[in-house]
This record gives C-alpha cells, structure tokens and sequence, in this order.
C-alpha cells in the first residue's frame, strides 16, 4: 500500500502522506483552533530571552543604588536637555528622511532599468557599511581642509570658510544617509505594487501630475511612509556615534549620557533608570503614533 | 583616564575569543615548559615556582606594544607565566576597582582613581622596587609607571614667533588664530579646570580648591574656538590635517606625530604630570603573577627599553642613567622641564565626581 503510493504520486492523498501533512498544516495555519498556538512559542521565546530579561536586569539595576535613581535623573539638567534634545533630533532626521526617501523611491520607480539596478546597489552598499566608517568618512568631508573644501578649491572656490564640522547642521546629511534606506525600501515596495493602468486612466481623464500623485500615489504609498517613518524615528533615538563625532559633545544625546553614566561614572543604576526612561518615552510616542496614524494596522 | 570611544562590543568580543585562545594557548605553552625545564636547568629556581597566567587591562595601541616588549616578553621567558592582555573595559575595572570579582590582575589606572579606590588594591610585597620618581603615597601599589605629561602642542611652522608660551597664549585667539583641539568625552576632563584658571591669571600654587565656576566662565569664552576629540588618537588627525593650529592632549600623541615624521613643538612650560601605572585589586585570581610581573617592570633596564619607545617619563630615577641625552629631553618629567606642573591628586581623587559632573554638563551645554 504505503509502496504503492509512493511510486504512484498522483494516488489519492491518504492520512501520512506529504500531501497531507502539508494540507493539515496549511488548515492548521488557517484555523483559529489551539492546534497551531505551538507557532507562538519561538516568537514569545525569543522575546522572553532577547527583551524580557534585559529589561528585567534594567530594572533591577536601577533600583540597585543607594538612592532613588528615578528622582535623581530627573534632577540633572543634563538629563533632561539631552532628552529633549534626542527626541528633537530623531523627529528632524524622520521629518527630512521621509521627504528624501519618497523623492528618491520615485526615482527608483521611474528610472530605466540599468540606471534602478545603479541606485538600488547605491543604497544596499551604504546599508551594509559600517555607521562608524560612513560618520568618519563624512567628518573627512567637512573638515575645514577636508573633502567639500577641495572640491570648491577645483571650481575656483578655496575662499569659502566651511564652517560644519561639529556644528548642529553637519551632522544631519550623515543621519539622514545612514537613515535613507530605511524610508526608501518599504516604499519602492508600495510603489512597484502601484497599479500603472490606473495612473493612466488618471491621465486620460485629465487629471495634471499633482491631482494624479495626490489621488493614485499617495494612497498607495502612505502606508509605506508611515511605517517607514516610525521605523527611521525610534531608530534615530539611539543615535550615538554620529552626533558625537560630526556634532561635537554640545549635541551629546541621550545614548552618549548613558554610556557616560555606565562607563566614566560608574553609576550603572542611573544608566539604567536613563534607559528605563527613553524606552518608555518611545513606547509612548509609538503608541501615540498608532492611535494618530493606525501604525500597527498597516503593519499587521 | 584614556578613553577609546571606539571600542566596540566587537572588538571586546575578538579579544574574549583572543583570551580564550591565549589560554588554551598557555596550557600547551605550561606543558611544554614543564618539559623542557626538565632538559634545560636554565630557570631560576624561584621563578619556576609560578604558572598560568596574568591578566594586564590597558588602553592597547603602541603604548601596549612597547610594555609587551619591554616588559611581558622577557617575563614570559622567565617566568613561563604567560601575559593575557585585555582591552580595558570599564564595566569590568569598575567593578573591580568597587572591590567586586573580575577577571583582572593588573588594572591601568591614574594617582586620582588610586587613591580613591585604595581599600580594594592590594599593597606591593616589599621585594617590588619602588617607583622613586612616583609621589610618595601611591608607592607601594604602582606598578609598571610612566609619566605622562597633558600640554599644548602645535606642528612648527604655524606660528612664526614660537608659538603660545603659557595658557594664557593659548587662550589668545587674536595673537594664536585657529582651532584649539580638545578633550570632548566626559571622561577625559584631564587638566582643562586647571588649565583654564591659569589662563585667567589664578597662580599655580593657588589652583586648588578649584574654582569650578570660574573655571567653566573661562572654558565658555574659548568654547566656539574649541573643536573636540573623543578619543586621543584623534589629535594626530585634527593637527595635522589643519582642522586645529594647537592641541591639548597627552603628550604621546605628540611623540607619535613625531614618529610619522612631523616638526611638532611641545610646550612644556606650565605643563601637566600625571603618572600612569597598573593596581593589583583585592580581587585579582593570580596575585603571585601580578606581583612577579610588577618586579619585572620595575628593573631600570626594561623601563629604559619602554621609555626609549614611547617617551613617557620613568618611574625609576636608575633609568635616567641609562636613557640617550636626546629621549632625555623628551621626558615629561626631564629635569629641565622644571616648569611643569603637579595635579592635587587627593584633592582631585576626593572631588572626581564635581570634576566628571561639572565637564559633562559643561560640555553638553
């Protein structure tokens, strides 16, 4: 019998075979039944191990020193600045990011094929470079005597003082670029997924290219920038290298206190409640967010 | 003190895998010793006494190079004991430093973390040299000093009249125009309160108690002139890619520039000593090593071998006898630098954490 089947693969499915492991499966996956919740243990695993238990040590760290290391954060000026100071630099970063990434997946989109293939390796390759060695290459650009000062030498601009290094608006074009292919991707995907007949029976029916980006586009890709979106802002909250290398240290953000509290300092219970803090200020924001926006829905 | 901002998980990851190595390492490397001690009487019977290994925690580098030749090569042969060099990791040395276990056996450190910490270090047995040079309370837990020296350094051909002669030239931008390169992470508050107090005209002998508040107004007036480093070896490259005309940095940054063959003018006048040296915690697992290792490093002759590498000062009054006329010179603590200045190491130790506060919150402003 089992012989049989097994030579004859297009033999009715019997209770065993391939075919109908996979079909149980798929009814399985599709059903609402306790048979698949064993699909939840990997991804409440690896919560539990990867967040769970860190957060818990946060906790528990926090509440480790002498004081009350909540009260005493709070109390620090240079706290609260660089709080501020983070949330304000994460939402400028999203805010330009999101604007650049729907510029250049437009781009992308009508591009011909081999000059698409140039940009996307462009964006990949920045991708899997190193934040430490793309901040570093962009300090070599904004050096006084650096990269942008000799190319405005070659066209006959060497009287132009570059004035960047270290000031707040040099460090924005590096984020911005290590940023960029997390706003582009999701929406070269939306993009790719437009529907090109109806563009055109916007055109035909006379609609101008705005009325057609506002009423074909848009809807299509919003989804793409608002997930997007979210994604490069929590992202930038953990910026570090870069504002300390290209902003100077008046432009310290919260990561760089925290490790200025766990490592110079030796207060890990402050680091700790610093940390508590910031991720709960993006919960919020995210939740926020969700409400404003339905993130999760787009993502779900 | 020497903060390396660029050390990453990663690197620390390489070096555990490294240690990892080093001891599986040290195990072929005792077994064979065991066996040709056996063939060759050549091993001071003392000395064959110890085994295993010793972990060093410093800031890596070339400094690191020239204490492995100078010192940890030698002792290997020697000893047998085989030198396990760590990245120092705050997270660990801190620990340690608080009197809580840690992998470490020799630790790098400066006077101020000294004297703070002294409960948990342990004290030199008395056949350990003692570093004469050294201030006398730090004697008896130093090992392996050197001298380094914190001033302002610029490449020559800047300034045509010689450059800066004190701090208070430093901090003329009209007579000395450019960018002033300095220590821009927490940690690395080094000499700049003293710095800026002697540059508004306090006296050296008048330095301490530090005036924080006037010493940050100060900071603030040559702040937009400032441009930061995060971590020493940074100083090379805004020097000599004229994004700064003068450094404040330890010297041996200076000395590297040197190296790499460039005219750099060191002023040493109202220049600051710091000496640099290794603690041996309460905490450490192979004491007997440590202390072995810090009688190794403090023989005249290797000292001059690593002084003549890295030109920071000597700890061993001995080795000047032994040092070119040239190193000499060179020497933070040379005799004819007699202008340089010493921290209040106490004052500085029982203060450390007004000192890290008040520069955090100055810099971030």
């Amino acid at each position: 019998m089992t012989l049989r089947q097994t030579t004859e693969p297009g033999a009715t499915t019997a209770p065993g075979s391939a075919r109908a492991r996979l079909t149980r499966f798929a009814a399985a996956l599709s059903s609402p039944s306790s048979e698949r919740r064993w699909l939840l243990w990997p991804p409440l695993a690896f919560f539990a191990v990867m967040l769970g238990i860190p957060m818990v040590a946060l906790v528990v760290t926090a509440l480790s020193g002498e004081g009350n290391a909540f009260a005493e954060i709070f109390q620090l000026n240079v706290f609260v600045s660089a709080l501020i100071r983070t949330f304000v630099l994460a939402l400028i970063v999203t805010a330009v990011t999101v604007v650049f990434g729907l510029i250049y997946s437009v781009g992308l989109a009508v591009a011909p094929s081999w000059l698409k293939w140039i940009l996307l390796a462009w964006l990949f390759l920045s991708l899997w470079t190193s934040v430490m060695v793309r901040s570093f290459g962009w300090m070599l650009i904004e050096l006084p005597l650096g990269a942008l000062h000799w190319f405005l030498s070659l066209i006959g601009l060497s009287e132009v003082k570059i004035e960047l290094y270290q000031t707040t608006v040099g460090m924005y074009p590096a984020m911005i670029a290590v940023m960029l292919p997390f706003a582009v991707l999701p929406v070269v995907a939306a993009i790719e997924s437009l529907d090109r007949e109806q563009l055109r029976a916007a055109v035909v029916y006379g609609a101008g290219p705005l009325l057609a980006i506002r009423t074909v586009v848009l809807p299509v890709v919003r989804p793409a920038l608002i997930s997007g979106g979210v994604l490069v802002f929590v992202m930038s909250l953990g910026f570090y290298v870069t504002p300390l290398l290209l902003g100077g240290p008046s432009n310290m953000t919260i990561s760089g206190l925290i490790n200025t509290q766990l490592n110079t300092a030796n207060r890990p219970d402050l680091a700790a409640a610093m940390s508590i803090v910031l991720v709960a200020a993006t919960m919020l924001i995210y939740l926020v967010a969700d409400r404003l926006f339905k993130v999760s829905e787009r993502w779900g | 003190m020497l903060k390396n901002l660029a050390g990453t998980a990663r690197t620390r990851r390489y070096s555990r895998v490294l240690a990892g190595g080093i001891a599986t390492a040290a195990t072929i490397a005792l077994l064979a010793g065991c066996s040709s001690s056996d063939a060759a009487p050549a091993a001071s019977g003392t000395e064959s006494a110890l085994s295993g290994s010793v972990v060093v925690a410093d800031y890596g580098g070339p400094t690191h190079d020239a204490r492995a030749t100078a010192y940890f090569d030698g002792f290997t042969a020697d000893t047998g004991v085989t030198v396990t060099s760590a990245d120092y990791t705050d997270a660990i040395a801190n620990a340690q430093l608080d009197g809580e276990a840690g992998d470490y056996d020799l630790i790098q450190t400066s006077t101020d973390t000294l004297l703070k910490y002294q409960d948990n270090l342990e004290e030199l047995p008395a056949d350990v040299p003692r570093g004469d040079l050294l201030p006398e309370n730090i004697q008896d837990y130093a090992a392996g000093a050197f001298t380094i020296g914190i001033t302002q350094g610029w490449l020559t051909d800047t300034f045509s009249d010689g450059g800066p002669k004190d701090w208070a030239d430093f901090f003329d931008t009209t007579k000395y125009p450019g960018k002033r390169a300095w220590p821009g992470s927490a940690g690395s508050y080094d000499a700049s309160f003293e710095i800026a107090l002697l540059a508004d005209g306090v006296a050296p002998e008048d330095l301490y108690p530090i005036d924080f508040d006037r010493a940050v107004k100060k900071l603030n007036e040559l702040k937009p002139d400032m441009v930061f480093y995060s971590s020493y070896p940074e100083v090379q490259q805004l020097l000599s890619s004229g994004t700064a005309s003068i450094a404040v940095s330890v010297t041996g940054q200076f000395t590297a520039l040197q190296r790499a063959g460039l005219d750099v003018t060191v002023q040493w006048n109202e220049a600051f000593l710091s000496p640099n040296f290794f603690v041996v915690p309460t905490t450490s697992k192979n004491k007997e090593n440590a202390f072995a290792l810090a009688k190794a490093m403090a023989d005249a002759e290797n000292e001059a071998t690593f002084t003549t590498a890295t030109h920071y000062g000597p700890a061993l009054s001995a080795t000047f006898d032994l040092l070119d006329a040239d190193v000499v010179s060179q020497l933070p603590n040379a005799p004819e630098h007699d202008k340089a200045i010493q921290f209040d190491e106490q004052y500085r130790a029982d203060n450390l954490d007004t000192y890290l506060d008040t520069y955090t919150a100055w810099l971030a402003q």
